[in-house]
């Protein structure tokens, strides 16, 4: 029981740290890939409309 | 229902309208950029690596994982760990190898249903798309239930009537946002959920071992679990086949082979973006299930030591067999230790994880409905604006069915059982699929068909048919498990591919070997 208790701990404690340094990078890379999308939409639909729009 | 008060004050309420409203406006925003069916569907298939992992934990870490992983964390102790464990295991598995995923994308297929047409032919996709939609949407049936027991637990509202007025309108905000921008407003709202609930579960994991105190948690699982709360193979506890079933369902099917998840594949950029999508998601695969088991650990702890919550636990000092009880006990010990302020964040996360999990539901369902059944059926010939319009006409359906479904339907066994089952019901037969149309060149449409047809048998799984059909543990002496019949089922349905395949191999293969 002791063995396992240990382990559980163990992955307890990388599973937060992990989720913390994946919600970091997530949340500052995640709003540049969103400005990315929205300004690569734009450039679709515009090139979409073709040269007569 | 556990009455003991709670911290819900009208600052959290102003917390969570300030959100839901900002929700609205987001999706509204988003409308302009909807001009086709891609866009819909899948954002212009322009979604990059950390938005794409934002997007998909932030629709698969929903309001209804935390609840029953909680509930499972309470129920099974430290134990429970393993199912996040080997959910983790097989995402990173599926990033490293790219199992499914990668063949799917580089085919540039929008849906599960659309790889059946192009490998096994028009009829396996309507047949295939139809089972889809309809286990769909009666796996998210019970979604809204779960979302007002967290409400009551967490607020104290306790009024039946008063509960049901806040989930109307927590469908209609998701109806509205879902049905005018689609996928962009759903990655634009998944990601602001996904960085709010990140926040509010490190903080609330924080707070709880900071009030119980470590040794007292571990202390709480050996006095009512015992070794099976520490050991996951013990046999009073899961047992081996209950980890085999968890590493299929909970780890490959959950990243690799459940729609919404894979759609999310299908909406990035190229294939190595796919790969990092889930190498870098595996760790979010893992701590939805650790977090809020933990959380439900704590729960345990805490009432343990609550004179009022002896409801919970039996005479003989286990926890009691009783779903809508124990589902309750992560939200009402939340509403117990968290501070003003926070609680009203965790409130408007969790809300905000409820809606962005109906909505990326929402948008699956009625695009495989649209795009998988109706459309084949017309022969393709149906135009970007009218698949559109459909799409959202079946959204608006499929929202009226929840809300009918899910404030009626009693719900009389575990949640993550009841979604485990009608989950299997497509899984079985679209692993056996994947796995033959994918990897196998001699995998032919009769033995699609007799896969497909075969995931039916999952629902023997369900206690209320096994009543039905006079096969419950009272009729036979003992009990059909649900892992048996999940795991039988898979192994049937890949049998039944192989057999199909081998004794009705297509025409055009038998036509070039002969």
């Amino acid at each position: 029981m002791d063995n396992w208790l240990m382990f559980w701990q163990f992955l307890l404690i990388a599973a937060v740290l992990m989720f913390a340094v994946l919600a970091i990078v997530v949340a500052i890379g995640g709003y540049k890939d969103l400005r990315a999308l929205f300004q690569s939409v734009d450039a679709q639909h515009e090139a979409d409309k073709g040269p007569d729009a | 229902m556990l009455d003991l008060g709670t911290n819900f004050t009208g600052w959290d309420w102003a917390i969570v309208v300030i959100y839901l409203v900002a929700t609205v406006v987001i999706g509204l925003y988003a409308n302009r950029y909807i001009t086709d069916m891609s866009d819909y569907i899948v954002a212009g298939r322009s979604l990059k690596s950390s938005i794409g992992i934002a997007t998909m934990l932030g629709s698969e870490i929903g309001l209804v994982t935390v609840m029953y992983a909680a509930q499972k964390g309470f129920t099974g102790g430290f134990a429970a760990f393993h199912i996040g464990l080997v959910a983790g295991l097989a995402a990173l598995l599926v990033g490293l190898t790219g199992l499914f995923v990668v063949p799917l994308r580089r085919l540039g297929v929008m849906t599960i249903p659309e790889f059946y047409e192009r490998r096994f032919g028009r009829g396996v996709r309507i047949l295939g798309g139809t089972i889809l939609a309809l286990t769909g949407i009666l796996n998210m049936g019970v979604f809204l239930k779960a979302g007002a027991i967290f409400l009551t637990g967490l607020t104290g509202l306790s009024d039946p009537n008063a509960v049901n007025i806040v989930m109307t309108v927590l469908i209609l905000i998701v109806l509205v946002y879902t049905t005018l921008g689609g996928m962009m407003s759903v990655v634009i709202t998944d990601y602001i959920q996904f960085v709010i609930l990140s926040i509010g579960l490190l903080l609330t994991c924080g707070l709880a071992v900071n009030h119980l105190g470590w040794s007292s948690i571990v202390e709480s699982v050996k006095t009512i679990h015992g070794e099976a709360g520490f050991n996951p193979l013990h046999g009073e506890g899961f047992g081996i086949a209950y980890i085999l079933q968890m590493a299929l369902t909970a780890g490959i099917v959950s990243c690799a082979v459940w729609p919404t998840a894979v759609m999310r594949a299908c909406a990035a950029k190229d294939v190595g973006v796919v790969k990092r999508l889930y190498i870098w998601s595996s760790i979010g695969f893992m701590t939805r299930f650790i977090i809020p088991q933990f959380l439900g650990i704590c729960a345990l702890a805490y009432f343990l030591k609550v004179p009022e919550a002896a409801v919970l636990f039996t005479d003989e000092g286990d926890v009691v067999n009783n779903a809508d009880l124990t589902l309750q006990a992560m939200p009402i010990f939340l509403s117990q230790i968290l501070p003003v302020g926070l609680i009203g964040i965790i409130g408007a996360g969790m809300l905000a994880a409820f809606m962005s999990t109906h909505d990326s539901y929402l948008l699956c369902w009625a695009s495989v409905l649209v795009e998988d059944v109706v459309n084949p059926m017309a022969g393709e010939k149906l135009s970007q604006k009218t698949r559109i319009l459909l799409a959202r006409v079946f959204i608006l359906l499929i929202g009226a069915f929840l809300l009918i479904w899910s404030l009626w339907y009693p719900l009389s066994q575990d949640l993550w059982d009841y979604l485990a089952v009608t989950a299997a019901i497509y899984f079985t037969g679209a692993i056996a699929l994947l796995v033959g149309g994918l990897y196998w060149s001699c995998a032919s449409t009769v033995g699609a068909y007799a896969a497909l047809i075969t995931g039916g048998l999952a629902v023997l799984a369900l206690k209320p048919v096994q009543q039905l059909l006079r096969i419950d543990p009272d009729s036979l002496g003992f009990a059909i498990k649900g892992e048996h019949v999940v795991l039988g089922t898979t192994v049937l349905a890949l049998v039944l591919m192989l057999a199909g395949s081998v004794l009705f191999p297509d025409l055009e293969k038998e036509s070039s070997d002969g």
